[in-house]
Formats: structure tokens, sequence, C-alpha cells
């Protein structure tokens, strides 16, 4: 029994070592300028708003994937009346953090100021999941949630295959159970957010108005317009023409130039700048 | 097995799966997708429908169309497109088909198969809804499926494509404004009915620089029936998007042609001779009329690389190009920013022009620079200007200099390279606090005050110097390896145990193991006493072969050895060292200092036998 406490003890604390310098391998090498950033803010305090935009653009080019950064950009394109940009980049603030609620105050009054309405809930389940989950946790919280949950089911596998029935394997048994409900309800949230995400990337418009059309093209225009600061789903793109639908149960669903949208995360196969 | 037992292991299998097939759906790409021009069309359109292979290194099969309700297939073509980009090459087929509505309605062109290296792939359903054009809806199939027409393999285009050429009606021409002079007819165009000629400016560019590819397709304005355009394939150069195109009428002989010239502009990206596969322009054959098909004469071409004296400061611009530097303010103080302007412009590629390289000095900050390129196309020339906007941040007080920068570039016009440079800036800083603090300055917004805006929203941050990650974990592949870490513990786990089962099983085996160990602490408990070397010996022997030590003769154990495949000259060995074991146990007198060193000898025979045996 002692022999077998001991075994799985060592083989418990090698996973989480291994799970903890592979996760430490992987963040490696991220540090924000924080001289930049204090710059940044010493223009932006100063009124000089392009110059400071320009900076917290440049760190985010660098790869600078800081919340505090896309917020104060946030901030500076609101001041700039660019409320598309505003939003967007509030949006991209509240992926990297989404329990501020700095950043949630912002987004709400730069989504008030827009010509558009308000956006409603979603309808599809896999992305009424992933809107709900996003409202609390980062992706990259999720991802590590789930390999962590992987690892815990794991370990309780093997001690519960080490063990003799007795009280350790029932309480063990117990744990199992817990631990596999708990690792398919993150699986499936980190699956549905990663569906959407590639599937149907949310976006942004970022033009003043943009004319709707039926078709790529401007021969195919329709009496439908978006505002600068409108929250859409991106379906798919065709040339310099980009498919999209309202987010959540607008009906809408349209054509629009490439040019006027941005992504609010990165997915590969949308020619659509990157986050 | 009992019920938790199955319920675990189905919870359990249910995640596995979900793991193993999450990663596969978040980041592999679709093998063969189709996609189509348009959702939504008239019975007066046609669609576009492309069935795109990736990787064509492998051995693809033509993609087999599901059956087609609603819509007859007049035209179908292939292109290959291979990128390589930083070392890393992709490839892909684009089978495209011309589809024409012959009803009104709802029509879904069902999942398209293709099969890659031996695996077939399926595509999308997708939805397609045709309403009523102006014209009569057809009712039967046009003109090339009709019964007696060849198929058109190799063509890609019909109407739209006509279209897009200037060829507003296949049967319909309108007459052009503009007339072709005379001189430019070409006389093999006299008696054709369709005619196609290609030609460059230059056929001996250097590598980058500008090319002119002319295109002009002629047809003959009586003309009927819907004519298929395939395109000429620029292999080794890099395309200006946006050709341009004008539409003339002509004269030649008794005919009246209609001719539609497209102007593409090329780079070249290859050194070397290179030639431009053609342009054909086809009407299809008829029960009356066979197939006619006009290709246009191939156009060779005989890249020159350029120089080999090339300037450090040269990027691979190729043209004739001018430069300016210029900065928003001449006098700032210390952290202040200063916007420095750098204004190239010329004829060339602008749309791959590299930025400038260089060094402003320790007394200056820089951020990430940023560009924006206008180009434009004159006389068939294309040329524009990059800006790049580069910020600088001074970090000490005093006149400073923002150095010289040199742009180089080959001009093929006088084969030969030439460097630019601008004039140095002085630029005034003052040291913090000596200038006035810069104006809150008007906001863009029209009709709130910047700080009435201020108010609405939570301030700036400071730099978190963060926790996150910089990047998304699903991103990495890292991440997903980790996954399989577990499962190297369950497969370890499971060998374990097995391997525990079967050596309780096999109390011999373990014996077997473990004799040389034994032997080994026995001797050094021993020391250099002779006493019970051969006892050590003969137990480890018997260790090994699992045999039980009473009744172990000298004789007997020679034998078990020799049975075991031990070569005689060590069994001898063994031999000796149990005879003088025993001499040294009943008359150590009798082993001189001059003989074997016992101990150590023992050692060694265990050693080897460990080896054999």
């Amino acid at each position: 029994m002692t022999r077998n406490i001991i075994a799985t003890s060592m083989v418990g604390a090698l996973m989480f070592a291994v799970l903890t310098v592979g996760i430490l391998f992987i963040s490696m090498d991220n540090s924000t300028d924080v001289e930049a950033v204090s710059v940044a803010n010493q223009l932006y305090e100063s009124g000089s708003y392009q110059e400071a935009k320009i900076i917290y653009e440049g760190l985010i080019a660098q790869g600078t994937a800081d919340s505090s950064i896309y917020f104060n950009l946030g901030n500076t394109y609101f001041m700039q009346g660019d409320l598309g940009r505003a939003i967007l980049n509030y949006q991209r603030a509240a992926r990297l953090d989404p329990r501020d609620a700095d950043i949630k105050t912002n987004l709400a009054v730069a989504r008030s100021s827009t010509a558009e309405l308000s956006t409603s809930e979603p309808v599809e389940p896999i992305k009424k999941v992933s809107t709900f989950s996003s409202a609390w946790l980062t992706l990259n919280e999720t991802a590590l949630l789930a390999l962590s949950l992987w690892f815990g089911l794991v370990f309780l596998v093997l001690t519960f295959r080490q063990f003799q029935p007795g009280k350790i394997r029932a309480l063990v048994q117990y744990g199992l159970v817990l631990t596999s409900f708990m690792a398919l309800v993150t699986v499936a949230t980190l699956g549905s957010r990663l569906y959407t995400e590639r599937a149907q990337p949310e976006g942004v418009i970022v033009a003043p108005v943009v004319t709707v059309s039926s078709s790529p093209g401007e021969e195919y225009a329709t009496e439908y317009r978006l505002f600068s600061g409108a929250e859409v789903n991106l379906l798919e793109t065709r040339g310099d023409w980009a498919h999209l639908a309202g987010t959540g149960g607008d009906a809408f669903d349209g054509w629009i130039p490439l040019d006027t949208v941005e992504t609010i995360t990165k997915a590969s196969h949308f020619a659509v700048p990157q986050f | 097995m009992r019920k938790t037992q199955i319920t675990i292991i189905a919870i359990f299998s249910v995640i596995l799966l979900a793991v193993i097939a999450m990663p596969v759906r978040a980041q592999t790409p679709d093998i063969v997708t189709a996609e189509v021009d348009r959702t939504m069309l008239t019975t007066d359109e046609a669609l576009m429908l492309r069935v795109i292979i990736q990787g064509i290194g492998g051995n693809a099969s033509e993609p087999q169309l599901s059956v087609l309700d609603g819509f007859v297939i007049t035209g179908r073509s292939t292109s290959s497109q291979i990128n390589i980009i930083n070392g890393s090459s992709s490839s892909q087929k684009v089978y495209s088909y011309v589809l024409n509505p012959i009803d009104v309605g709802e029509f879904v062109i069902g999942p398209i198969s293709a099969a890659l290296n031996g695996q077939t792939y399926y595509t999308d359903p997708i939805k397609i809804t045709v309403t009523q054009g102006y014209g009569q809806a057809p009712t039967q199939p046009t003109q090339p499926s009709q019964p007696g027409f060849p198929a058109m393999p190799g063509f890609p285009s019909l109407a739209g494509l006509l279209s897009a050429l200037g060829f507003d009606e296949p049967v319909q021409y309108d007459e052009p404004a503009n007339q072709l002079n005379s001189s430019e007819i070409p006389p093999e165009l006299i008696g054709q009915d369709l005619y196609v000629e290609a030609k460059v400016d230059n056929p001996t560019p250097h590598m980058g620089e500008q090319v002119i590819h002319t295109l002009r397709l002629y047809r003959s304005a009586q003309q009927s029936g819907t004519l298929y355009y395939k395109e000429p394939a620029f292999t080794g150069f890099w395309v200006h998007e946006g050709e341009a195109e004008v539409e003339y009428a002509a004269q030649a002989g008794n005919r009246r042609y209609l001719m539609t010239e497209i102007q593409t502009i090329l780079f070249p990206t290859v050194i070397g001779q290179v030639t431009l596969e053609p342009a054909s322009l086809t009407r299809p054959g008829d029960v009356f009329d066979r197939e006619v098909t006009a290709s246009s004469n191939p156009v060779s071409m005989d890249i020159q690389p350029l120089p080999e004296n090339a300037p450090t400061s040269f990027n691979g611009a190729v043209g004739n190009f001018s430069i300016l530097a210029e900065v928003d303010t001449t006098e700032t103080r210390v952290n202040e920013t200063v916007t420095l302007y750098i204004t190239i412009s010329g004829e060339g590629n602008m749309d791959t022009l590299a930025d400038p390289q260089w060094e402003p000095g320790s007394e200056w900050r820089t951020f990430e620079s940023q560009g924006t390129t206008d180009v434009r196309t004159q006389n068939g020339k294309l040329m524009g200007e990059r800006i790049v906007e580069q910020l600088l941040v001074p970090t000490q007080a005093g006149d400073l200099i923002i150095p010289s920068i040199q742009f180089s570039y080959f001009d093929p016009q006088v084969d030969a390279y030439q460097t630019i440079s601008t004039l140095p800036i002085e630029i005034t800083v003052a040291s913090d606090g000596q200038v006035a603090a810069p104006v809150l300055p008007v906001t863009d917004t029209p009709s709130t005050s910047a700080v009435e805006i201020e108010a609405q929203i939570r301030p700036l941050k400071p730099a978190a110097n963060n926790n996150h990650f910089g990047f998304l974990l699903t991103q990495s592949p890292a991440y997903w390896m980790l996954w399989g870490v577990p499962l190297f513990f369950l497969v370890g786990q499971f060998v374990w145990q097995r391997r525990s089962k079967h050596l309780q099983n096999n109390p011999g085996e373990i014996r077997s193991r473990k004799a040389a160990k034994k032997a080994y602490r026995a001797l050094s408990k021993l020391g250099n006493e002779p006493e019970g070397l051969g006892r050590i010996l003969t137990a480890y022997i018997s260790d090994k072969l699992d045999r039980s030590v009473t009744g172990l003769t000298q004789t007997e154990l020679s034998d078990v050895l020799l049975a075991r495949g031990v070569d005689q000259d060590l069994v001898d060995q063994v031999q000796t060292c149990l005879t003088l074991s025993e001499l040294g146990q009943y008359a150590p007198a009798e082993l001189s200092e001059g003989m074997v060193d016992l101990p150590k000898e023992t050692r060694r025979l265990i050693s080897r036998l460990e080896k054999v045996l």
C-alpha cells in the first residue's frame, strides 16, 4: 500500500512537473516594453493621439499581446472619433482580459455611441457556449484548464489502476467521475470556441459606413447599410469581398468590401488584418 | 466488469476522441474545397464553380461532380499554382466549371468527390438560388452540351469571362469607338475567324524590370455563338493586378473584326530563357461546323541577371526612383516625438519595394515604421510612391542630426546601379520642461469636445508587464503535443504492470536476474579472504540457472554450464577457481602470494558468466 502511494505520488509530481515546464516553455520570451507604453501614454495624455496610436500599434505588430495596450489603443481611437476601431480594440482587450471592468465599461460606452443597434444574443448552441465562456475565461485560460483537467484525469486513471479495491480506490473513483465530467465540459467549450473563431470569426466594421451587397460586387448593392462599430460574423471571403452575417439573431446576410471590416481574433483563412 | 468501470471507460473514451479530433479539426486545412462566384443568379447568368485540390504533388484525380439538378456544364478548365514563400512551397490545382441554369428555384450542388493519394475527399454542398432573368428560362441545355457537340476540356470560360473581357454578348457585338490603325493589323489575320496575337515590349529584360505584355484577341464581326477564352500563364513573373483592356474595330481584307487588347504588367522573377504559355480563343464545333481554336504565338524572353557589384544599400529595387526625407518639426524636446517621412517615388514595382535600411544613432529611439504605397499606371508603365512614416524620440538634448538615408536601385536604362540619398536633417532638442507642453489638439470628433469624451471612458492603463501569453496557446504545436504526454504515462503504467505480473508468475526469472547483484554484494562483504569464494560462485551459478545449490558438485556444475553453451575454457577457469577456493579454505599456506588474486578472479568470472548465461 505504502509503496503504491509513493509510486503514485512520484508519478503525480512528475506529471505536474511536465505540465508546468511545458507551459513555461511555451510561454517564454513574452514581455511588454513598459517604457514604450509609458511614452505612448504620455503622448496620449498630452493629446498627441496619432503618435500614441503609432506606438501602441507598433508594439502590437511586434507581437505583444497585452490587454492594457489594446485598451489604451481603443481609448486613442475613441478620442479620435473612430468608434469602429475603438470597439475592435476594446473587444481584443476583452479577449485577453474578459473579467476587467474598465474594458467592459469602455466597450459599453463605445457601443452606445455608434449608430448601430446593440448586439443581440446568439442563437446557435455552439456560439452560445462560446459567447458565455468568453465572458469569463480567455481562450488561453480555457486551453490551459482543459489541458490541466486532462492531466488530472489521466493521473486519476493511473491511480485507480494502481490500487486494489478499497477506500482509496473508491475515493479515486468518485474523483474520476467528477474530473471526467469537468474535462468533458471544458474540452467541449474549448472546441466550440476554436470552431467559432475559426469558422465564423467575429469582426467589426471599421469604415464609417458601408453598403451591403447581395453578392460580391458593387453592382449587387442593396439598401442595407452598416455603420462603423457594427459587430458581425465573417462567413467567408472571395477576392476583395467578405461574406458576413449579423451576430446573434440578426437576420441580415450579405457581402461588403474586405477592407471595411477587421476580425477580432486571428483566423488564418481570412485575408483580413491579423490579430 | 462492474457498471461503474464501464461508465468511466465510456466517459474517458468520449474525452479521448474529442481531444484527438479537435486539433485535427482546428489545424488541418481542407484538402478539397468547392466554391462558386455567387449563390444567387438569374437564368441570364452563368455560374462559375471552382474545385480546388491542395497539394498537387500527390496523385490527384479529376473531381467527380454529382448530378447537377437545374444546371448544365458548358465549359471546364484546369489550372495549377505553386507558391514558394521563404523556402516552403505549397501547390494547388483548380478545376473550373461554367454552369448554366436551365430552371428557376433553389438547387444544391452536392458533395464533389476527388481522390488524392488513394484517399477520397468530399466538398461541402453548395446551395444556389436561380431566379428568372429578363430572357426566357432556358428549357434545354445551352449550345455546347447539346447532343453532337464536343466536350471542351481545358477551356475555362464562357459568357461571364467574355463579358469580363469586354465581349458583352457572344453573338451581338457592339461596335467599339476606337478604330485600329491599318498598319497595326497583322497580315495573318486576313481570312481568319479568330486570331490571337501576343507580344512584349522588351524580350531581354533584367530580373525585376518592368515588361508590358500585350495580348490582342481578334474575332470576326460575323462570328456567332459562344467563345471560350484561355488566359496565358505567366509562370516566372510577378504580375501586377489590374490589367488594362481596350476594344477596337478593324478592317482586314473584306472582313470586319472586333479586337480586345489586354495589357498586363510583368516583373521577371527568374533568370534565363522563359517562354510564356499561349492564350487561346475557341469556338466550339457543332453539327454544321468544326471546332476552331486560335492560339497566340509563343513569346520567349531571355531574362538577364542583375550585375554582381550591387551596393550594400541595394534591396532589390529595379527601375528609376527618387528619395526625399521630411520631418513634421525641427524643434522638439527630450521624449517628444518627431515624425520622419521618407518618400520613395518613381517607376518600377512599387508593390514589392523594400523600405530603405538605416541607423538613426543612439541618441534616437525608434518605433515600428508604417508605410503606405500609392501605385498608378501611366503610358502603360507602373509608377507611384511609397511613404514610410517613422517615429523618432530623442533621448538627449542638443542639436541632433537625422543622418542621410541611402537607397540603391538598378536602373535598366543605363544598365547600372544608382545610389541616391536624402540630406541630413538637424533637429533642435530641448531638455524636458523647456518647451511648453503641447496643447490638446482639436479632436477629430465633430460634435463633442475631447474633454467631454474623455470623461465618459475609463482612463488609460499602465503597461501590465502582463500575465498573459503573448499568443494563442492553441496555435502552438507544443501545446497540442503536451496533450499526448499523459498517454505515455498510461502506456508506461500498462507495461510496468504487465512486467510485474510476469515476474510474479516467474520467481526463477527474478532469482536469475538478481544472481549477479547478490554475488557481488557477497564478494564485497567477504573482502580479500579466499574462504567462501567457492560457495559464492556456486550460489551465483545455481541462482543464475534457477537450480538448487544442494547437490551441485563441481562435476555436475561443469556439465550444466557446458550444456548451457558456456565454452570449455571458461568452465575450466570456474573449476580452477573453485579448487583454489577450497585450497584456500583448508590449506591457506599453500596459496602463495604470487598466485592469482582469487576474489578479483571470482568477480571477473561472474562478469563473464553474466554475459554468456
